[in-house]
């Protein structure tokens, strides 16, 4: 606390008062960057409509499409909501530690523009009247079914358009208010930026709780609308953290490693950090993963059941199983050890391989309707996730390439530079 | 704080060791420590250590202390914890005492998994708190720094090193003096402290008797719940807890101290009246709750038969006999929901049904069924048709006896039920009057036989059988 009103901290890179502290920051040039953000994005858009194109090839192609979309849509937004949570958690904690990940944190998360535009194929559709994904869309089927008659007074189309423009707008409001208060505070080092940052962390906390809880409600869980858990939202939440802080250790292993950060910036203290995290919500990801199995399976009631059944069917048994050791068993042992998290090759290799479970855990909770019984991977399933991920890549980078690596002159950054684990 | 004591007499002389317990050296912040302490581990000294108010982030690398034994030990204990509660829950529940709980496998692993998870926790964490005590040598009676007067300031603001007398290295002047070279600000040579250092033998002795008395009251509890499992048993458990089940009562043929002729029993106050004017015939009574008169069978129904009865029966059946015997009263491997399952699940876990329609149950008088719905059916000793004495009130019980004479009718009906209104007209007969033979089938029976013989077809071939308690029940309607 006593660095907050100290002129003397380690200012980076600016130049001006750094004493014996000064760290290069700028190491490489951006532009090598920028050149990258085209090639990926048109890359990712390639993807995507070759995946498009495909659907119209396929028997039930558009369907499946849609499906798969969804999958990618939500994969590459918990990756972005991850990041999201991370930067306001380091506030709301007042970490030190972790000033200088911070930026590529609010890099990810400054996505959500991109995000927005992506979730539109999802949207319209509906705005449309197209019961392509939600079946509660459909008047005939609601009038049918009794539960989803006393349903309808929240899944119906303008309720849900309404929501879905609340929470794209929160977390775009949010990742938009840390992100400009950091990068003004590089200009201004004013102190008190990261003071008003911390306020309002603890609101921002429940804002965003309360809009992911309903954004996986509405996306995801109303595709079987008859069904509901109560644990739905928070069994999102613990993935989109997985997959937030296994993408944020790949963007800075790959900034370190083009030497866009200098290694003294972010040292292996803060990856075993991030390590320790991400092993810690790949253990919370199983622990709610199973809470909420344990609950339906032990009741055996049918309409519960109905979510797991499909799930536990022909090929869908391979994938749950794929899940349970490859989302949580062998990752947890594989992130356990001290060494595996200090280590740049192990630490890049379970990043990957949560990143790929965790786009496995989406497609089991969407893609059981589009791929009854599972029989394999279908082209599109490849080609929309490809594309996804790149445009998302594509629209990181540019946010990496607009800023200083690391929050320049953050009161609290001679403390990350320093930090140790031991 | 006597600082007098802190300075070295000269005349002491060289010493190493012997009157001290060591050197405690106080450093003015966390840098000056974790400089020193690389020096000193430069130096070779083995038995010294460094003290801090708060943890210094880098002074195990600056000591050169070697990475820990203790997760490894954590992870064994975690994993310990989970075989021992996997083992833990097969045993008790798939073989010491095997009890089905909501149709689940008796070993089924989600079951199990949130005491796997506990007993990984627990084990994991005694364990990391355990061994971080026992690893660190404590507990420990006293310690080199603690006889140094400056030594308190560790808890407020004070860095120390203290190098032990028993390091090889040690001296008292020369490790003074290296020590004040390497920065220093205060060197206190820790004195030996008067009397034994030892810790006396009867604490030793008072926690030997401790523990033994401690073993007492485990012994005593298990004493009290063992000799209860004598069969037949003769002793009264013994009651550590006397709860409810032990209180103060009087018993009919007991004495009582309350009433001047010493009679726990009391007779009825004067003037009292019986309640029923009129008594029951008891021999109606007993006929229509036991269905027996003597030890006969009765062969007719002790109540009125009608078509309410009839369909009272038709319900009740639906609801209490269907579910094994199967709505036709088939039994067997074919109808009955539990039949059905236990075929479908490839393990006939139990005996089948009887067939109500069969020739066996066919000739039996009528109240032999009433009977059978009052004890069930034991076969070696065990219940294979549980009483129903206790859900099923004597009407009801009548009633399905009478439905059930119906579904035999249906089955192995008589030459003049395929005439017209037979049946109208058997059942039309005065109440009361109706016997066994007067039970004629309901309408449409006939056709619910010939359902179950497609429902059997339709069963093999795997598909559904689930409406058909819906069309059972509206047979009547």
């Amino acid at each position: 606390m006593d660095n907050i009103n100290s002129t003397e901290t380690a200012s980076a890179g600016q130049g001006s008062n750094a004493g014996h502290e000064t760290v290069s920051v700028v190491a490489a040039p951006p532009q090598a960057i920028k050149a990258w953000v085209s090639r990926l994005g048109i890359a990712g858009v390639v993807c995507l409509a070759a995946g498009f194109g495909l659907a119209f090839l396929q028997p039930q192609g558009r369907g499946y499409f849609f499906h798969a979309y969804l999958t990618q849509f939500v994969w590459i937004l918990s990756i972005a909501l991850g990041a999201l949570f991370f930067v306001i958690l380091q506030h709301a904690t007042r970490a030190g530690w972790s000033v200088t990940v911070r930026r590529s944190a609010e890099a990810l998360a400054g996505t959500f523009p991109l995000l927005i535009l992506l979730f539109l194929p999802i949207g319209l559709p509906v705005l449309l009247g197209s019961d392509a994904l939600y079946p509660w869309i459909n008047r005939q089927t609601v009038m049918e079914d009794e539960l989803l008659r006393h349903k309808a007074i929240y899944l119906n189309v303008p309720f849900f358009t309404v929501r879905a423009i609340l929470c794209l707008a929160a977390w775009w409001m949010l990742a938009r208010f840390y992100r400009k208060m950091s990068l003004l505070q590089d200009a201004t080092g004013d102190p008190d930026l990261t003071r008003t940052m911390e306020r309002w962390s603890g609101p921002a906390l429940l804002l965003y709780a309360l809009t992911v809880t309903v954004a996986a409600v509405d996306w995801l869980m109303s595709l079987t609308p008859q069904w509901f858990s109560t644990i739905y939202g928070l069994y999102y939440f613990s993935g989109a953290i997985v997959g937030g802080t296994a993408g944020l250790i790949l963007l800075l292993l790959l900034l370190r490693g083009t030497g866009q950060i200098d290694t003294h910036l972010v040292t292996v203290e803060h990856l075993h950090d991030l390590g320790k995290l991400l092993f810690g919500f790949v253990v919370f990801w199983g622990y709610i993963a199973f809470s909420q199995y344990m609950l339906i399976w032990y009741a055996n009631i049918p309409e519960e059941t109905q979510y797991y059944v499909p799930r536990q069917t022909a090929g869908w048994v391979g994938v749950s199983i794929a899940l349970i050791l490859g989302h949580l068993f062998v990752p947890m042992l594989g992130l356990m050890s001290r060494a595996a998290k200090r280590n740049t090759f192990t630490l890049a290799f379970w990043s990957i391989w949560l990143l790929v479970f965790h786009w496995l855990d989406m497609y089991w909770m969407v893609m059981p309707k589009a791929n009854p019984g599972f029989l394999g991977f279908n082209g599109i399933d490849v080609l929309t996730a490809a594309g996804g991920l790149l445009v998302f890549s594509a629209t990181v980078l540019d946010r990496v390439a607009a800023a200083p690596p690391v929050p320049l002159r953050d009161p609290r950054l001679a403390e990350a530079l320093h930090f140790e684990n031991t | 704080m006597n600082r007098e004591a802190v300075s070295i007499s000269p005349s002491d002389g060289p010493d190493s060791g012997g009157r001290w317990l060591g050197v405690a050296a106080r450093f003015t912040g966390p840098a000056e420590l974790l400089a020193a302490a690389k020096r000193i581990k430069e130096a070779g000294f083995r038995r010294w250590d460094c003290h801090s108010p708060f943890p210094v982030h880098g002074l195990d690398r600056a000591m050169g202390i070697r990475p820990t034994v203790l997760p490894w030990l954590v992870f064994g204990a975690g994993l310990t914890g989970a075989v021992v509660a996997l083992l833990l829950q097969w045993w008790t529940n798939a073989v010491a005492y095997p009890f089905q709980i909501s149709g689940k496998p008796l070993f089924s692993l989600p079951a199990n998994i949130p005491v796997i998870f506990e007993l990984t926790v627990l084990f994991a964490a005694l364990t990391a708190f355990f061994g971080s005590i026992l690893l660190n040598g404590l507990p420990r009676a006293i310690h080199t720094g603690t006889t140094a007067a400056a030594f308190r300031q560790v808890t407020a603001d004070g860095f120390f090193i203290t190098v032990d007398a028993a390091d090889p290295l040690f001296d008292a002047h020369r490790t003074s003096d290296f020590l004040r070279g390497l920065g220093a600000a205060e060197i206190e040579l820790c004195p030996i402290p008067e009397g034994s250092t030892q810790i006396p033998h009867a604490v030793y002795w008072g926690l030997a008797v401790i523990a033994i008395l401690a073993t007492l009251p485990p012994l005593f509890i298990a004493r009290a719940r063992s000799h209860t499992l004598e069969w037949p048993q003769e002793k009264p458990r013994i009651r550590i807890i006397k709860d409810m089940v032990v209180q103060p009562k009087l018993k009919t043929q007991q004495v009582s101290r309350l009433f001047p002729d010493r009679l726990g029993m009391r007779p009825p106050v004067a003037g009292t009246i019986p309640y029923n004017p009129t008594p029951p015939d008891w021999e109606d009574v007993r006929r229509l709750e036991t269905g027996r008169v003597g030890d006969q069978f009765v062969t007719e129904f002790p109540i009125p038969v009608d078509m309410d009865l009839m369909r009272r029966g038709q319900e009740r059946y639906n609801i209490y006999c269907a579910i094994c015997h199967g709505l036709t009263g088939e039994g067997g491997l074919y109808d009955g929901m539990t039949a059905r399952r236990a075929r479908a699940r490839g393990k006939p876990l139990w005996v089948p049904p009887a067939a109500l329609t069969g020739q066996s149950v066919r000739e039996q008088p009528i109240s032999k069924i009433f009977d059978t719905i009052t004890h069930g059916v034991v076969r070696e000793g065990r219940h294979s048709m549980p009483a129903y004495a206790v859900q099923i009130p004597p009407r009801d019980r009548w009633a399905i006896a009478l439905y059930v004479l119906s579904l035999q009718r249906a089955r192995a009906p008589l030459p003049e039920d395929f005439g017209t209104d037979t049946a109208a007209a058997a059942l039309s007969g005065p109440a009361g009057a109706a016997t066994h033979d007067l039970a004629a089938p309901p309408q449409g029976n006939a056709s619910l036989v010939s359902q179950n013989e497609q429902s059997k077809q339709s069963f093999d071939q795997g598909t559904n059988y689930e409406h058909r308690t819906i069309d059972g029940q509206h047979q009547f309607d």
